[in-house]
């Protein structure tokens, strides 16, 4: 365990300096208002040098960073009740329907509705979908959200599905 | 044109607005000031009203009403205490943090259906001996003036307020925990 204020600073720094970008991605995954974006990110920040403390290697740093940061975006959605009308990534279809995306269509337009598409969810699968995003493996979406692998496969085809039917020619589902 | 969702998540612009590790630690002390308060502030209302019924023990003449009075000041001590041990039991934000969602959604949900569904036991139950004695104390006193009868009578709105406040809070505590345990079932379901 990291008993000791320097191990724990250095292991937040390392975890800043390796994770920072994709902190700042989650974060606007949680809020899109960029302001409040940027608490979250401190709050993520905060919560983390703090976790540190008690870390004593039984997983990965990754999954131990992207746990910590999940569960705070999680409660940071459940506080402030910001979400609309929140979808499970079974009831895709709803999403999939719900505009046409012009073919020509710009990068921040196109980013714009990945993003809506991924505030429209609850926050676990949420959390699926932007760790699908991140290039996490299934085995670490597993150890970070505590689902078993069976239903990860089922839930990380679904999201290919609604990727693609959002994404015309993206990811192939 | 095409977009990749996973090259538009990866490439989009952030802005990175880094925190130096100084800033970090003062937040953090900070927010732990925060909580400390916040339980800080609960532990003085309690105490604000133990001291209140002392000084009403103190003044009043009627040995009923000491007695009342002595029960009542017990009774918010056990809430407190309760209140303290609760809290105490429940782990550490900064440990609870780093467990996994399925972990950390479902101990969350249940330490709050604990609290709420045995509201009856750990905040109602330690004041009604105060309250049934109060009531009572009021009751004899009256009683040698205007007789039983009368005093019953004349106590009966005080009883019924007081009846509806604790069952009151007993039943909207008891709808909180209902709706938390219906979030329980879904979560694990979810999760299974």
């Amino acid at each position: 365990m990291a008993h000791n204020t320097a191990e724990q600073d250095r292991l937040y720094s390392e975890a800043a300096a390796s994770y920072g970008i994709m902190i700042e991605r989650l974060a606007r995954g949680y809020e899109y208002d960029a302001d409040k974006a940027r608490d979250l990110v401190q709050e993520i920040h905060v919560a983390l040098w703090r976790s540190f403390a008690g870390f004593a290697g039984e997983c990965a740093l990754s999954t131990w960073i992207y746990r910590v940061a999940h569960n705070v975006g999680a409660t940071y959605v459940a506080k402030t009740r910001r979400t609309n009308i929140l979808n499970n990534v079974e009831d895709a279809d709803i999403i999939a329907d719900d505009s046409d995306l012009e073919k020509e269509v710009t990068h921040e337009r196109a980013l714009r509705k990945l993003h809506n598409l991924i505030h429209r969810l609850a926050p676990q699968d949420r959390q699926i979908i932007m760790l699908y995003l991140e290039d996490v493996s299934a085995r670490e979406i597993a150890d970070i959200t505590g689902l078993n692998a069976g239903n990860i496969s089922v839930k990380i085809h679904r999201i290919k599905q609604l990727l693609a039917s959002n994404f015309a020619e993206g990811e192939p589902a | 044109m095409k977009h990749d969702p996973k090259s538009l998540w990866n490439k989009q612009e952030i802005i990175m607005s880094p925190l130096a590790l100084s800033e970090i630690k003062s937040q953090a002390l900070k927010m732990h000031h925060r909580l400390l308060w916040r339980d800080r502030i609960e532990y003085l209302a309690g105490l604000f009203c133990m001291m209140l019924f002392i000084f009403l023990a103190f003044i009043s003449p009627e040995w009923t009403f000491r007695a009342a009075c002595a029960l009542l000041v017990a009774g918010i001590g056990c809430i407190c205490y309760n209140l303290y041990q609760r809290k105490s039991e429940a782990p550490d934000d900064s440990i609870r943090f780093a467990a996994n969602s399925a972990d950390f959604h479902l101990d969350q949900l249940r330490h709050q259906y604990a609290m709420l569904s045995s509201v009856g036991k750990w905040y109602i139950g330690p004041i009604l001996p105060g309250m049934a004695a109060f009531l009572m104390a009021a009751i004899y006193e009256a009683s040698k003036q205007v007789g039983t009868l009368n005093a019953i009578l004349g106590s009966l709105p005080g009883i019924a307020v007081s009846t509806l406040i604790l069952l009151g809070i007993y039943w909207l505590n008891m709808r909180a925990a209902k709706k938390l345990k219906e979030r329980i079932e879904t979560l694990e379901s979810y999760f299974e």
